[in-house]
This record gives structure tokens, C-alpha cells and sequence, in this order.
């Protein structure tokens, strides 16, 4: 099938061509614009759909084009990219709706979903990436692409917030350059291979990869908002609901986490990376930034820095799981890249919900919007019960097999880790709950748009139902073939631990 | 065809409640309790044991019915049934109201709890059934006892924790979740001892056993008859239905945990006991019946550990003790309360909301039974109880302004992010 | 049809049109602007016979008039010519499209001829095959490029000009002295004649010193970049452009193919390291110079400073690090020239529609002239050297000779430069998005304009993707490929 080994390009390219065509269009063109986004989502689910049915049964996608003399580009449609890929592409179609109905009156729509479709773009690429080096491209072309959403609302406070999100990634994509360009220096290949290419490596140099490790790490590190480097996310707020939820669920945040898969998987291996001793500081790394995010949650009176403080928090259950170097453990760590999107994507929509229809910003003015917003307030408790691990919802997977793994090598502390989580999680979004379905409604609220017949606009409502539908779906059929916790199995069979 | 339709049966009992939690559906449909409970009463008159793996649901999950379970499912479609029936005849209307979804999930769980045949399932179920059921009373709560009911969702998420860690600890050392197996082969496991502090932990919290039974005294005054009469028979009995299921067989390498358990199942009954003995009103007694049930249960568990005997024959009559129970106590509360006057509850401690007359009756009378000096320090604990929510309050409020003060410097951030780390190579080096 | 235009000497043509353009122009004022169009859309057609022509037959020379070197005109074209003809024809033709909507009709009688002399000049450098033609196309081109930077007449630009011209003077006259002394010594001035005999004495040496001294100064190493921020920040946007991307290339250009014709004698010399570290110094200093612009060419002019410092980290990387490094400069010549003469029309766009150059007062320029902003994003992405861009290629490959010769100085400064340079791009677009305490009168930019700098920033962009193909053009006649073989 020589047109397999165009499928990966063409996924990239259905939202690329899309975006690009979207910025030469004026404001009033919004059909053309409604069209061509939601053209290009749902082609690429189509084509993205029709590789998971084809890496199911065995067969390969890749497209190499030539960069340097001796370095291609790859985009290669491997068990794990495929799995990154599905959810950034489903979520991709669910936010552009939510988007198209978010910023209905807003100015400047043309610029944002250009970006926005460059930034679905740059996340597909590193998702498929085949090796380090395109992976760094596309890695740097997503902090790039998402710098005007961030900025987007042309505030003062949305500048600074731009400028702090800029001096993270633009160092911590310093860090990952610095380490690819080590790396290839030293080995001259980047391709990335199941169980990892390193192992093979000379003892005496086995320091230096130590260090590539953790430049590596550290530059992956600052997308993934590990701690020390995590200030510029609930910066990152000020930007518009669609753009921290896509930002939080699915793009860059995602994105690092997904980085250190890599890594860790298909350019150390596994293995090799724990006799280098690197998995377990790691794995310290990311236990203290989930307590340390969910800590900071605790303290947050804003929605939307409440949340984010909690992704902090969650997206470190991927590295965690990732960092055990267990396969069960590795199951939960990938599993959770999926689950953790499609809830918090959720509560960043019902967030922007609250946000658009009443004006409520604030956790201390959400009393009895449970009752003035059933449904959207019925996605968000999904959603958090999510988050805080409660079955049957999606989190639960992921915590169950990371808790697993971690016992199955004899890291009972990580036990403490989840549980303490788990607590901490009660204890920032149980009050919310609480508020929003127990309080008496106050007389009016802060900004109120009215609707019609529904509790907000259509186009805002959908997209969460979806996605909280999605989250359960994902924990009540984890077992189903095609489950995200079945294809995680797969992954790890696959590419991760040598059967 | 025929084949099929005892699994079906089964799916519906669980799906169908649920399903009736969609405001649009049992806004609209007459009778929803009722027909919510309809598959639930078909399942429990079936004639024979039923037994359904469900492979595709959560991590492998399955639904049975048995000799053991028949009996909790029929009392608990009873007293669902009969708390529809009251608040429909006595106008209380909460299956109309707002929040009849969380009254619906509330059942939905339960019964997907008692026929669940795994851990995760029946974990699944039971914080469904929980959280809903924490939410249902909410709303029919009087105002002034609003606070010591929260206190069932912090025990709530404290047991769900507790019951997560004995789960993973289960399935890591034998890889089964299947309660009828599981049993066997947990008391041969290195973490055996963790699994059951925590089960018993676990279970104890949300069962309300004694020291953390505040919840249930102010649910049991502060609601109408309808939901009082769940009170027991939903999460209590549900509660101890699943100790009885998640305890490993009784054998004597676990005595230690189940002197405690016996000890402390002792203390409730106890405690149950010398308030029956203040008790001046009727009305009460069904609540200080059901410590004592509960109390005497658990030390009744905690026994089998201790009295090394077989007792593994005996473990139906369990089950049917419970139901019995779960009944009873129900039908006792219906038939105290019916006709007496919602006005003349008193609340069982004396905050604020009473009469100065009644307060000093109350405390004349107290006065006679400080004989006791154990009453002495349950009403110590309990000024101690008042003191601390206000304090709670006021601090709480200062820590989260001065913390967020700190926090929000940035030197602060990496010092505690440094000094967090730190604690966790040591914790984990030391581990 | 093909036989013969491989025929036809297309480098001679690629002397003669901007040259007999240029004097058209000075004769029928009038018409300059559209002379100039047209010269300039030959060029580039020419460039492509040229280029094709390589392809097909390898190296070309050519000695004008039938007279061989010493005494005549010799004219040789390998890729690295090829490339910055090619670089000079693009940025050529869109700063003359430019300049259409810069100029009013008055300044074009003075622009349009001078500005064809840069070129012709510029070609002829490129294409000469021995140092005296070297020396006297420089010389026109450091005159042509002082008589534009002054073409706005005013105080600030005159005495940028001044200093400029003089600057240049110096720089021309340590170049002449130097090859005075090579011609004094070996009897030749053909490059490659001169390539065989000069050897290890201390003549060579100090021709070494001399020239390199001047082509620095002309290049504005640093510390010799004193004159260029001025000379660039004053002169009128289209001709900043062409200083900042072509003039100061030139003279780099010129240095390059001596280094590694002439003075390959030199091994593991102190004199590569020097370039090395002022190279260094300069990437930083530039950089940080160039985050505390307050006005936006300033800005620009001293990004330049810094991007030349990272042209002569090559030199003591070039040691053992082979051909790679050469081509790593190559294409940062190349990416450098589109990406900052984007830059330049950007600010000059910028200029144009506010009337001031102020950073923090840019006032929503990014609502406004959406193109303007992009085009400068773009640009700015392969200043940094992020991927996918010419810069990040180019930065690639130099990182990755450091690292492999383990070089951790130099790594490190060129990671350095790369954030500080994000920094003051980001700088810039940062206030482009929000509006300014003081909102000002806008004054329409031409499209053309628009569209001409987001044509060379895209350029600068697609350059990161045809690395494969660009780099076998370069290949062509070698001259980077003593050292080893081709990558």
C-alpha cells in the first residue's frame, strides 16, 4: 500500500492547509471558516481512523522526507503516536465547536483559529514524530503557534502572561535542543526505536547520557510543568476557555508529557534508563510536583488557576507512571495522557461555560449555578470525580495502574503519593461541588447572557457533555477492544517491554 | 431466549435506576421509584442463582445473584419502596424534586453494589451510591445539621482512599478481584494485615461506626421520615455488607486486627447502649438501635478472627442477620414516627437552635446520668466537637490568606518545591 | 535550445545588467523606477540560467575580454557563488518591489541608479576570481552603500554615513595593503594561482592580519561594529535591508574565500580561535545590545551584530570539524540575508504606519498589519534559530561540530544567543498585541509592501526544508570540500 506512507503527512497537513487558508480570510467570512475547520477535523478523524484500524493489524505508516543530508523528517503512525494522535484529533473537532460557539461576537477570529489550527497541527507532529529531531521541530513550532493564542485578548496581563510562557518553553526548548544535538553527536542516530537505541552505548559514556537524561528531561520537563518549572501555566489563564482547555488537555502540556514517553521508551529504553539509575529521581520529580500542584490548588479562588494548578498535578501522573519502569505502571502512566484530556478538557469547558453565561469566575460566586446550569455542572462533577480518582470514571484506570505497577517493583511509596493526591484532589474540587449544587443561588449573577430555551448555547453545551460522556465511557469500558486502556496494553506490548 | 433473560434481568436492576437519573425521564414518569425498583423485585422473586461476567465493564467486572445477596436486595427494594410510598402519601415530594437524580443514582448504586461479585465493582457501586446518597440528603436536611452531615463526604472520600489501597494491595499479591475467591487466598498474603486495617477502616467510616457516628445522629433528626428510613438500609447496610464480603476467611494468623475490630464494634455497641439509657424520646430509640446493631456486627466479625473456629458455615446466617436488621430497625423507625409531630425532635446535643427551657431540661436530666462517667465524656467531647468547627473556621480562613501570601513569592515556591523533594528522597530512600 | 543557453555567459550578464541599468537610470531619471523593476526581475531570471548552468557543467570561468590574469578580467562561479547571487537576486527583487511603495517619486532619480550600482558591484564581487577585482568591487560596493545610507539627507543619517564611509575606507585600505603584499610576494593575483604558491612565511602572515583585519572591520565584527547600528537604523528601511543582508555579507564573503583558499596554510592557528571568541563577544553583546533597544531598527541593526558573531564561531570549529561547518555558514548567510532583510522592511512598514519606530508604542500593530507581524514573526523564528527554519538548519549543524569537537564554549554561547534572541523578538511581539497608552494616527501601508516582507521571512522558513538540495548547490566546485567529502 504505497498510499500508507502518505496518510501521516496528509494528517498533518488537514489541519495545516485548513489554518493556513483561515488567516487570508476576513472576519465576515464565517462560513468558509466554520467549513473549513471542521473539514479538516473531521477528515483527519477519518484518516486517523483508518490508521488505528491498519496498526491494529500490523501495518506500518510512515512518511520520511528529507531535512539535513543525513537526518529525515519522519512522521511514523507507531501504537503509541497513534494513541497521542486519536485524542488530540477527537478533541480537536469537540474544541473547534466549542470554540466556534465561545467566540461567537468575539474580534479576530480569523487569527485565532489559524493558530489554533497550527497549533492541532504542531501537536499531531510531535505526536507522530519518528525521531528526536522532528519531534524538536514540531515541539518548538507548538510553543511558537500558541504564543498568539496566549496573548490573544491584547492585554497588558495577557502580554506578561505571554512573555513568561515564552521564557519557560524558549529555555526549556534550549535544554531539548542542546540534548538532541549532544545525543546525536555522540550515538548519530535519533530515530526513535521500541525498547530504545542507547542500550548499546559504550560504559564510558554512560555518564554523558546521564546528563542528556536530564537535559532532555528538564527541556520536556518545562512543557510538562514538572516542578521547578511550571510558574507559566496558571499564567497561561488569561487566554480564552478553548485555548487553556485545548492548551491543558491535549497541546502543550500534553505534549511534554508525551516528550518524556519518548524518552524514556524509544530513545533510552526503559531498561537501560533505570540501570542508568534516571527513572527513580524522575520519578521523585514528578510525585513532588503531584503534591506540590495539588497543594497550590487547594489555595485558589480562581476557577481557572484552580484547575490549572490541579493539571500540574494530574499531567505528573504520566511521568510518575512512566518513571516506576513497571509494565503495568507504564500502562497507567500512558493511559492517564488520554483520560487526564478528555476530563480536564472537560472542566475547562464547563469553566469557559460558567465564564461566558453568568460571568462567574470566581469558586466563591459559583453558589447554586448547579441549579441555574444543570448539565453543564453535571459534566464538571464527572470530571472531578474523575480527577480524584473516583470509579467508574476514567482516573480511576490510570491510578489503579500506576498503584499496581508500583507495587509490582516494590515502590510502595508512590501509594502514599496517589493517596495523598486522591485526598488533596477531594479537598479542591468536593468544596466546588458542594457550592455549585447545595448553595442557595445568589439573587443575580456577576454578567448573565441569555440563551433561550437552553441553560447556555448549544454549541457550548455539547462539546462537555461529550467529553464527560467520553470520560466515563473510557472508565466503565476500559476492558472493550479499542479502549484507551486497551490500546495502552498494546503500546506497552509493543514498544515498551520486550515480551 | 429464556436463556437469556436472567442476565438481562440482572443488567436492568442496575442500568434501569440509573438510567431514571436523566431529570427528563422521571420528571415525566409517574411512579419513577416504583418502576425504578420493578427489574430490582422480578430479580429477587427469581427462583435460582444467577451468575453474569461482565468482561467489558471496568477492569472485568460481574453481577450475581445468590443465596447471600437475595436477602440484603429484597430489604433494600423494601425499604425503597416504603420510603417512595411515605414521602408520596405524606407529600414530601423529594422524588419530584430537584434532586431526585442524586435519589436515583443513590439506588441504582446500591443495587449494583449488592450484586456486584469483585472489589472494583462493588467499590464502583458503593461511591456511586455514597456520593449520590450524600448529595440526596443534602437538600432534605434541616439547615442547623447541614455541617455534621458534610462530615459523611469527608469520611466518604477518607474510606474510598482507604478501600483503594486495600484493593491495589489485594490484587497486587493475588491478581484476583472475585470476591468468592479472593477470600481464600488474601489471608496467605504477605499485606494481608494492611488489607484488613484498611477494609475495616474503610467500612467502619462509612458505616458510621463510633467515634465517627456524628453524621448519622444529625441525618437521622434532620430529615423526614422518608429519608430516615433509608438511612440504615441504604448506607449502612450496604457498608457492612461489604465488610462481610471483603474480609478474608476467618483464620487466626489475623487475631491481632481482629481483637481491634472486636474491641472497637464493642465500643459502639457500648456506647449505643448508655444512649439508649438517656433516651427520653421515642422517636430516638430506632437511632441508637442501629450503633447497636452495627456495633454488635462488627465485634461479631471481629470475633471470628479471635475464636479460632470454622466459622465459614455459618457465614449465610450473616447475611440474613443483616437483612433482618436492615429490616427491622426500618420498620421500628416507620412505626415510632408515623404520627408524631416532625416539631418535637430535639436535637441530641445542645446547640443552638432550642429553647433556653429546653436546654435546661435537657441538662437536668444529663445531670442524673453523669452518673455514668463515660456519658461525662461523650458530652465533653462534644462542647469539644462545637469549639473546634469554630475554630476551624477562623483559622482556616487566616491560613489560606497568609499561605497564599507566602506561596505567591517566588523564592518561597522553590524552598518548599526543594524542601518537598528532599522529604521525598528521604521518605522513599528510607522506604 | 538548451545546448545554447548553456551557452551563453550568463555571469557576464549578471555584471553588465544591473551596471547598464544603473546607468539608464542616471540618464532617464524619469523612468529609473521602472528600469530598476525590470533589471531587477532579469537578474533574477539570469541568476536561475546561471545556477542551471552549474548544475549542468560544473564550475564556471570566464576571462573577460581575452586577457588572463594577472593583467584581465577573470570571472569564476562555483556554488557558494551561486548561493549568494542567488541570495542577492531574491532580496533584490523584493526590496525593489518595496521600494516601489517606499519612495516617493523624487527620491527614486537617487535611489534607483545607486542602488543597481550596489548590485552590480555586488555581483561582480561575487563572481571575481582574483583579489585586486576583489578589492576594487568592494570599494564600489562600500561607496554605493555609504551614498545610500545617506539618502534620506538628514542629520542623524548624514553622519552615519560619515562615519560609514570612513569605516569602509579603513577597512578597504588594510584589504589593499594586504594584497599589495600577497601580489609584492607571489607575483599573482588569480586566487588560484595564489593558492598554490603562497605558503608558511611571514609575508603570508601578515597579509593574513591585514585582510582579515579589514574584512572584519567591514563586516563589523565586533568590536569593529561601532558604525554599523547607526549606518543601519538611519538609512531609509529598503536600503537597511541591503546593508544589513547583502553589504556586510559581502565582505564576509570575500574573507571566506580567502581563508580557505589562500591561508589554508595556517593549522590550529590563534588567529581562527580570535575570530572565534570576537565572535562570541559578538553574538552576546549584540544580543543584549539589542534587547535594550528601545526603538525598533535599533533593534534590528543590532541583531545583525549579534547573527555575524555567530558567521566567525565557524573559524575555530572549521579547524577539525571539516566541511560541515562551511555549509552550516553558508546557509546561515543565506537564511540570515532573507530573515533580517524582512526585518528591515518590517520596521520600515512599521515606521511608515506609525510614524515612529518605538517598541512599546506599537499600539495593535498586529490588528493592523497582520501581514507586517506575521512577516516579522517568521523572520524572527530563524533569527532564533527554531525549527523549521534556514537559521535552525544552519545552528544545527554548527552545534552540532561544537559538541562533537566538544567545544562547550562556543555550544553554550550559541544556545545563549538563541534565547536572548527569542527575547528580544518576543520583545517586540509582545507589544504588538496589546494597545499603547498613547494610540496614534495610521497612515496606510501600501499591500505591496506588506507582502514583500512575509515573502522573504517565508523564504527564510521554506529554507529549513530544502536543506538536501541547497546544500548539493553548494557542493558545486567544492571549494568547502578540501577537508573532507561532501556530507
Amino acid at each position: 500500500m504505497i498510499w500508507n506512507n502518505w496518510i501521516p503527512l496528509l494528517v498533518v497537513l488537514s489541519s495545516l492547509l485548513p489554518g493556513l487558508v483561515i488567516f487570508t480570510l476576513s472576519e465576515k467570512q464565517w462560513r468558509v471558516r466554520t467549513f473549513l475547520n471542521i473539514f479538516g477535523a473531521v477528515a483527519k478523524l477519518g484518516l486517523v481512523g483508518w490508521m488505528l484500524w491498519g496498526v491494529y493489524h500490523e501495518q506500518h505508516f510512515e512518511t520520511r522526507l528529507a531535512l539535513l543530508p543525513d537526518l529525515d523528517l519522519v512522521l511514523r503512525a507507531g501504537p503509541l503516536a497513534l494513541f497521542f494522535v486519536s485524542l488530540s484529533t477527537l478533541l480537536w473537532l469537540v474544541t473547534t465547536v466549542y470554540a466556534i460557539g465561545y467566540l461567537e461576537h468575539s474580534p479576530h477570529r480569523s487569527r485565532f483559529f489559524g493558530f489554533f489550527s497550527l497549533c492541532v497541527t504542531a501537536t499531531v507532529g510531535v505526536a507522530l514524530a519518528g525521531n528526536l529531531i522532528t519531534f524538536l521541530l514540531f515541539y518548538e513550532l507548538l510553543t511558537l503557534s500558541t504564543y498568539p493564542l496566549i496573548v490573544h485578548r491584547g492585554t497588558e496581563e495577557a502580554r506578561k502572561a505571554g512573555q513568561s510562557y515564552l521564557t519557560y518553553t524558549i529555555l526549556g526548548g534550549a535544554l531539548l535542543l542542546f540534548g538532541t544535538v549532544w545525543l546525536y553527536s555522540l550515538v548519530g542516530t535519533l530515530e526513535f526505536t521500541p525498547r530504545g537505541f542507547l542500550s548499546q552505548v559504550d560504559a564510558q559514556h554512560h555518564p554523558t547520557l546521564i546528563i542528556i537524561f536530564v537535559l532532555l528531561i528538564g527541556g520536556l520537563g518545562v512543557k510538562a510543568a514538572l516542578i521547578p518549572f511550571n510558574g507559566w501555566l496558571p499564567k497561561a489563564m488569561v487566554a480564552p476557555a478553548p485555548v487553556s482547555a485545548l492548551l491543558h488537555a491535549v497541546a502543550v502540556v500534553k505534549a511534554g508529557a508525551f516528550g518524556i514517553i519518548r524518552v524514556v521508551y524509544d530513545v533510552f529504553g526503559i531498561d537501560f534508563a533505570a540501570s542508568l539509575g534516571v527513572t527513580a529521581p524522575l520519578a521523585w520529580l514528578a510525585a513532588a510536583t503531584i503534591i506540590y500542584g495539588s497543594l497550590r490548588a487547594l489555595f485558589q479562588d480562581d476557577l481557572k488557576r484552580r484547575l490549572a494548578y490541579s493539571t500540574i498535578s494530574q499531567v505528573s501522573y504520566i511521568a510518575l507512571g512512566v518513571a516506576i519502569a513497571g509494565p503495568l505502571a507504564s500502562i497507567g502512566g500512558v493511559v492517564h495522557l488520554v483520560h487526564q484530556g478528555v476530563m480536564k478538557i472537560t472542566l475547562f469547558f464547563c469553566a469557559g461555560n460558567l465564564a461566558e453565561t453568568l460571568g462567574v469566575h470566581k469558586i466563591s460566586e459559583m453558589n447554586g449555578v448547579g441549579r441555574r446550569m444543570p448539565w453543564t455542572m453535571a459534566a464538571f462533577t464527572i470530571g472531578a470525580f474523575g480527577m480524584i480518582g473516583a470509579p467508574p470514571v476514567a482516573g480511576f484506570i490510570s491510578k489503579w495502574y500506576i498503584g499496581l505497577g508500583a507495587l509490582e517493583v516494590d515502590q510502595g511509596w508512590v501509594l502514599l503519593v496517589l493517596a495523598g493526591s486522591s485526598l488533596l484532589n477531594a479537598a479542591y474540587f468536593l468544596p466546588i461541588l458542594h457550592a455549585a449544587w447545595f448553595r442557595k443561588p445568589p439573587e443575580k449573577w456577576p454578567h448573565e447572557h441569555d440563551f433561550g430555551r437552553h441553560e447556555t448555547s448549544l454549541a457550548l453545551l455539547i462539546p462537555p457533555l461529550i467529553t464527560a460522556s467520553l470520560a466515563l465511557l473510557a472508565g466503565v469500558l476500559a476492558m472493550l477492544p479499542f479502549s484507551p486502556l486497551e490500546w495502552a496494553k498494546l503500546i506497552s506490548v509493543r514498544e515498551f517491554y520486550t515480551p | 431466549m429464556i436463556a437469556y433473560l436472567p442476565p438481562v434481568l440482572l443488567i436492568l436492576t442496575v442500568i434501569w435506576p440509573l438510567l431514571l437519573a436523566i431529570p427528563l425521564l422521571n420528571r415525566y414518569i409517574q411512579n419513577a421509584p416504583m418502576l425504578a425498583l420493578l427489574p430490582a423485585v422480578c430479580l429477587a422473586l427469581y427462583p435460582g442463582v444467577i451468575d453474569y461476567n461482565v468482561e467489558w465493564i471496568l477492569l472485568g467486572s460481574g453481577i450475581e445473584l445468590n443465596g447471600n445477596n437475595r436477602w440484603i436486595l429484597l430489604v433494600s427494594v423494601m425499604i425503597w419502596a416504603s420510603s417512595a410510598l411515605i414521602d408520596k402519601s405524606h407529600g414530601e415530594g423529594f422524588t419530584h424534586s430537584s434532586n431526585s437524580s442524586f435519589y436515583f443514582l443513590a439506588m441504582g448504586g446500591q443495587l449494583a453494589a449488592i450484586l456486584s461479585t469483585d472489589l472494583i465493582g462493588f467499590f464502583s457501586a458503593a461511591s456511586l451510591m455514597g456520593y449520590a446518597f450524600y448529595g440526596f440528603l443534602n437538600s432534605s436536611i434541616e439547615q442547623q445539621y447541614r455541617r455534621y452531615w458534610n462530615l459523611y463526604l469527608v469520611f466518604l472520600v477518607v474510606a474510598d482512599l482507604a478501600l483503594f489501597e486495600a484493593m491495589i494491595m489485594a490484587v497486587s499479591a493475588t491478581e484476583i478481584t472475585r470476591f468468592n475467591v479472593l477470600r481464600w487466598i488474601i489471608s496467605d498474603t504477605q499485606n494481608a494485615q494492611i488489607y484488613v486495617w484498611m477494609t475495616v477502616t474503610g467500612f467502619a467510616l462509612k458505616a458510621g461506626i463510633w467515634p465517627a457516628h456524628r453524621w448519622i445522629i444529625a441525618a437521622y433528626t434532620g430529615t423526614p421520615l422518608s429519608v430516615k428510613i433509608l438511612l440504615f438500609g441504604v448506607p449502612l447496610m450496604t457498608a457492612l455488607f461489604g465488610l462481610l464480603k471483603w474480609l478474608p476467611n476467618w483464620d487466626n494468623s489475623l487475631s491481632i486486627p481482629g481483637s481491634v475490630i472486636m474491641l472497637w464494634g464493642l465500643m459502639t455497641a457500648i456506647y449505643a447502649l448508655i444512649k439508649l439509657l438517656q433516651n427520653r424520646q421515642r422517636v430516638l430509640i430506632p437511632l441508637w438501635l442501629i450503633f447497636l446493631v452495627s456495633g454488635v456486627f462488627l465485634s461479631v466479625i471481629g470475633a471470628g478472627f479471635v475464636v479460632t473456629q470454622d466459622w465459614s458455615d455459618y457465614k449465610s446466617y450473616f447475611f440474613i442477620s443483616l437483612s433482618l436488621g436492615g429490616f427491622s430497625i426500618t420498620a421500628l423507625i416507620i412505626y415510632l414516627t408515623i404520627g408524631q409531630n416532625q416539631q418535637h425532635l430535639s436535637a441530641p446535643f445542645s446547640s443552638a437552635g432550642q429553647t433556653e427551657d429546653t436546654t435546661q431540661a435537657q441538662q437536668r436530666e444529663n445531670k442524673v446520668l453523669t452518673l455514668l462517667s463515660a456519658n461525662y465524656l461523650v458530652t465533653r467531647l462534644q462542647y469539644l466537637q462545637v469549639a473546634a468547627f469554630q475554630l476551624v473556621d477562623v483559622t482556616r480562613q487566616r491560613a489560606v490568606n497568609q499561605l497564599n501570601k507566602i506561596m505567591d513569592e517566588p523564592g518561597w515556591t522553590v524552598a518548599i518545591t526543594f524542601f518537598m523533594l528532599f522529604i521525598l528522597i528521604i521518605v522513599s530512600l528510607s522506604l | 535550445m538548451g545546448a545554447q543557453l548553456i551557452q551563453v555567459d550568463w555571469a557576464v550578464v549578471l555584471i553588465m545588467l544591473p551596471l547598464s541599468a544603473a546607468m539608464l537610470g542616471f540618464l532617464l531619471p524619469g523612468m529609473a523606477r521602472n528600469i530598476g523593476l525590470l533589471a531587477a526581475l532579469l537578474i533574477l531570471f539570469t541568476v536561475v540560467g546561471l545556477g542551471w548552468q552549474l548544475t549542468q557543467t560544473g564550475v564556471y570561468s570566464h576571462v573577460a575580454g581575452g586577457w588572463l590574469a594577472p593583467l584581465g578580467i577573470q570571472l569564476h562561479a562555483d556554488g557558494f557563488s551561486l548561493l549568494m547571487l542567488a541570495t542577492s537576486a531574491i532580496v533584490g527583487v523584493a526590496v525593489s518591489i518595496y521600494s516601489t511603495g517606499y519612495f516617493k517619486a523624487a527620491d527614486d532619480q537617487r535611489f534607483w541608479p545607486t542602488w543597481l550600482l550596489l548590485w552590480a558591484a555586488l555581483n561582480a564581487l561575487f563572481l571575481a576570481a582574483d583579489v585586486f577585482n576583489l578589492y576594487v568591487t568592494l570599494e564600489l560596493l562600500g561607496l554605493s552603500a555609504v551614498t545610500l545610507a545617506s539618502l534620506t539627507g538628514s542629520k542623524d543619517s548624514v553622519s552615519a554615513a560619515m562615519r560609514y564611509l570612513l569605516s569602509t575606507l579603513l577597512g578597504s585600505l588594510a584589504f589593499l595593503l594586504g594584497i599589495g603584499l600577497l601580489y609584492h610576494q607571489y607575483g599573482s593575483v588569480d586566487i588560484a594561482i595564489l593558492s598554490e604558491r603562497v605558503n608558511d612565511s611571514t609575508v603570508s602572515w601578515a597579509a593574513l592580519g591585514l585582510i582579515t583585519a579589514g574584512l572584519a572591520l567591514k563586516t563589523a565584527l565586533f568590536p569593529f561594529h561601532f558604525w554599523l547600528p547607526p549606518a543601519h537604523a538611519s538609512a531609509p528601511a529598503p536600503v537597511s535591508a541591503l546593508l544589513s543582508a547583502l553589504v556586510v555579507k559581502a565582505s564576509f564573503y570575500i574573507l571566506l574565500r580567502l581563508w580557505l583558499g589562500l591561508f589554508d596554510f595556517q593549522q590550529d592557528s590563534t588567529v581562527a580561535n580570535m575570530l572565534g571568541i570576537l565572535g562570541a563577544t559578538a553574538v552576546l553583546w549584540g544580543s543584549i545590545q539589542a534587547l535594550r533597544q528601545i526603538r525598533l531598527k535599533m533593534l534590528v541593526a543590532y541583531s545583525t551584530v549579534a547573527q555575524i558573531g555567530y558567521l566567525f564561531l565557524a573559524f575555530p570549529l572549521a579547524q577539525t570539524g571539516g566541511n560541515r561547518v562551511w555549509y552550516a555558514v553558508a546557509y546561515l548567510m543565506l537564511s540570515h540575508a532573507l530573515a533580517k532583510a524582512a526585518m528591515f522592511l518590517v520596521a520600515g512598514n512599521m515606521m511608515l504606519f506609525g510614524g515612529h519606530d518605538r517598541i512599546v508604542n506599537l499600539d495593535r500593530v498586529v490588528q493592523r498589519l497582520p501581514v507586517t507581524v506575521a512577516a516579522f514573526g517568521l523572520a524572527g523564528v530563524s533569527i532564533m534559530g527554531l525549527p523549521p527554519s534556514g537559521g535552525f538548519i544552519a545552528k544545527w549543524l554548527l552545534l552540532e561540530a561544537a559538541l562533537a569537537q566538544g567545544h562547550w564554549g562556543i555550544a553554550g554561547i550559541m544556545m545563549l544567543g538563541g534565547i536572548l534572541a527569542a527575547a528580544y523578538v518576543f520583545k517586540v511581539l509582545g507589544y504588538a498585541f496589546i494597545p499603547s497608552p498613547v494610540p496614534h494616527q495610521a497612515v496606510s501601508v501600501p499591500a505591496r509592501m506588506q507582502w514583500m516582507a512575509l515573502l522573504l521571512a517565508t523564504l527564510a522558513i521554506m529554507a529549513g526544508f530544502v536543506a538536501q538540495p541547497l546544500m548539493q548547490l553548494i557542493g558545486i566546485g567544492a571549494l568547502f570540500d578540501s577537508t573532507g567529502s561532501m556530507p
